[in-house]
C-alpha cells in the first residue's frame, strides 16, 4: 500500500471520501489504534478544512473504525479478535436460522436479485460498490426471518461488518481479483436457500462465514503484530 | 429543576403500572404544567419513551401510551423465541456465574410473584429472568439488542400478568413455567430448556393473541 497522502480524492461526496481517507490511514497504521484523530493535523495533512474532517470522522463513527471518547475526540477503535468473534458468531447464528426457512416465491425473486447485483459489483471491482452488494445480499437471506426488529439488528450488524469487510478489500491485494471463487460461493449458497434445501444452505454458509472470519482474523492479527497489542 | 430523565422515569413507571392504559393520549401541555417543567423537558422525556417503544407517535397528533398490533406482538414473540432459544442452546457452555444470575433472577421472580402480581415490579422481574436466559450465549451484541427491546416486552409481559390476575391464574402455576426453563438450564440441559422455553413462549402468545393484540382492553 502506498504513502496515504497519493491516494487521490476522487469519490462522490466530499464527506464519503475523507471518510475513506481516514480509513485508508487507520488500516495503514497510521494514526494508530487508540491514539486520538486530531482534526487540525488530519486537515494539514489532507489538505482541507478541519470542518470536511470533523464531518468524515462523524461517517466513520457510524460504523466503526473510530469511537467518540469524552475529552479526547475521537480515537481509533481496536479491532479485537474477541469482538470480531462476537460479531461473527452474531451474524453466523441470524443468516443460519434465516437460511433455514422455506423462501416465498417473492422473496426468492429479492434475493435472486441480490445476487445478480453481488455479480455485477464484483465486475466493477470497486471495493465500496462489492462490500455494499455483499452486504445487502446477506440483508436479503436475514430477511427471511420476516421479523422486523431481527431485520433492524441485523441492519447494525451489518454497519459493523461494512468496516471489517473494507479492512479485508484494502489489505487482501488479491481480495478483488479472487472474486470469482467468492460469487461461485454465493450463488451456491443462493441456490440452494432458495431451491428450499436448507440443510445444504446451513452447510455452505457456515463453510462461507467461517473462512470469512478467519481471513479478518488473520489480518487483524497481522496488524497488531506492527502496532499495538490486543485488548 | 427536574430532568428529562426524570419526567420519563415517572411516566414510564406509570405506564407500566397500567395507570395509563394503552392509547391514553399523552398531552405535552398538560404533562409540563403537572410536573411543574418546562414542555420542551417533557418533549424530550417522550422521545426517550418513544425509543423504548413505550409510546405511538403519530405526527401532527401527538404522542400516546403504545397499543400493539397483532403484527407487533408476533414480531415480540419471535424475538424472544430466537432470542432465547439461542441461550438456552449456550447453557452446556455457560459459565457458573451466568447460571447464578438465571437462578437468582428466577428467585427474585418467585418472590415478587407471590406477593406482587398485578404489579409492574413483577412484570420487570419476568422480563429480567429472560434477559438472564439470553445472558447465555455469551455475546455483548445480543444483550445490546435484547435491552433496545426489553421495555416494549415489559409492557405486554405486564398486560398479561394483568389478564392472569382477572381470569384468576394462581402466581405458583406461573412460577412453575419458569421453574422448568431454570432446571433445565441449571442441569445444563440445552434440548430441554429449549422446549421448555419455546412452550413458554407459545403458551404467553396463544394467551395474547386471544386477547387481540390489543392490551389494556
Amino acid at each position: 500500500m502506498g504513502d496515504v497522502q497519493d491516494i487521490p480524492l476522487q469519490r462522490q461526496s466530499t464527506t464519503e471520501a475523507v471518510a475513506d481517507t481516514i480509513m485508508r490511514m487507520i488500516i495503514s497504521g497510521l494514526p494508530h489504534a487508540g491514539e486520538p484523530l486530531r482534526e487540525s493535523s488530519l486537515a494539514t495533512r489532507l489538505g482541507i478544512s478541519r470542518n470536511s474532517v470533523r464531518e468524515g470522522i462523524r461517517l466513520l463513527e457510524r460504523s466503526r473504525p473510530a469511537k467518540y471518547e469524552i475529552h479526547r475526540g475521537s480515537v481509533v477503535k481496536t479491532p479485537t479478535l474477541e469482538d470480531l468473534g462476537d460479531l461473527s458468531r452474531t451474524r453466523l447464528h441470524l443468516e443460519l436460522l434465516a437460511a433455514q426457512v422455506v423462501p416465498t416465491p417473492e422473496e426468492s425473486e429479492r434475493i435472486w436479485s441480490a445476487f445478480a447485483q453481488r455479480e455485477a459489483a464484483s465486475t466493477s471491482q470497486v471495493v465500496e460498490s462489492v462490500v455494499a452488494a455483499d452486504l445487502a445480499l446477506h440483508q436479503a437471506i436475514v430477511a427471511l426471518l420476516r421479523s422486523e426488529r431481527l431485520t433492524e439488528f441485523f441492519t447494525q450488524i451489518s454497519e459493523e461488518l461494512r468496516f471489517y469487510f473494507t479492512v479485508l478489500s484494502f489489505d487482501d491485494d488479491e481480495h478483488l481479483t479472487s472474486e470469482n471463487p467468492i460469487v461461485e460461493q454465493h450463488h451456491e449458497i443462493v441456490d440452494a436457500i432458495c431451491g428450499g434445501r436448507w440443510d445444504d444452505a446451513v452447510r455452505l454458509l457456515r463453510g462461507h462465514i467461517d473462512q470469512n472470519f478467519h481471513r479478518l482474523q488473520e489480518i487483524i492479527v497481522t496488524q497488531s503484530s506492527h502496532s499495538v497489542p490486543l485488548e | 429543576m427536574i430532568s428529562p430523565q426524570n419526567v420519563a422515569e415517572r411516566l414510564r413507571t406509570r405506564i407500566l403500572d397500567l395507570h395509563l392504559p394503552p392509547s391514553t393520549p399523552l398531552r405535552e401541555m398538560a404533562l409540563a404544567e403537572e410536573y411543574g417543567c418546562s414542555r420542551r423537558t417533557v418533549r424530550e422525556a417522550l422521545q426517550l419513551l418513544d425509543r423504548e417503544g413505550l409510546l405511538t407517535v403519530v405526527r401532527h397528533r401527538g404522542a400516546a401510551v403504545r397499543e400493539f398490533s397483532p403484527e407487533d406482538v408476533r414480531d415480540l414473540y419471535l424475538v424472544r423465541r430466537r432470542l432465547e432459544e439461542w441461550g438456552a442452546a449456550a447453557c452446556g457452555s455457560a459459565t457458573i456465574e451466568q447460571l447464578a444470575e438465571v437462578d437468582h433472577a428466577f428467585r427474585y421472580l418467585s418472590d415478587v410473584a407471590m406477593d406482587n402480581q398485578d404489579t409492574a415490579e413483577h412484570a420487570l422481574a419476568d422480563m429480567r429472568f429472560h434477559a438472564t436466559v439470553t445472558a447465555l450465549a455469551g455475546s455483548p451484541r445480543l444483550d445490546h439488542f435484547f435491552s433496545s427491546v426489553a421495555m416494549e416486552m415489559t409492557l405486554l409481559i405486564r398486560v398479561l400478568h394483568r389478564d392472569e390476575v382477572r381470569t384468576a391464574i394462581p402466581p405458583d402455576h406461573v412460577i412453575a413455567d419458569h421453574r422448568r426453563i431454570r432446571d433445565a438450564l441449571i442441569e445444563r440441559d440445552p434440548l430441554r430448556a429449549q422446549q421448555a422455553v419455546l412452550d413458554h413462549i407459545a403458551s404467553n402468545e396463544a394467551r395474547m393473541v386471544y386477547l387481540g393484540g390489543a392490551p389494556g382492553r
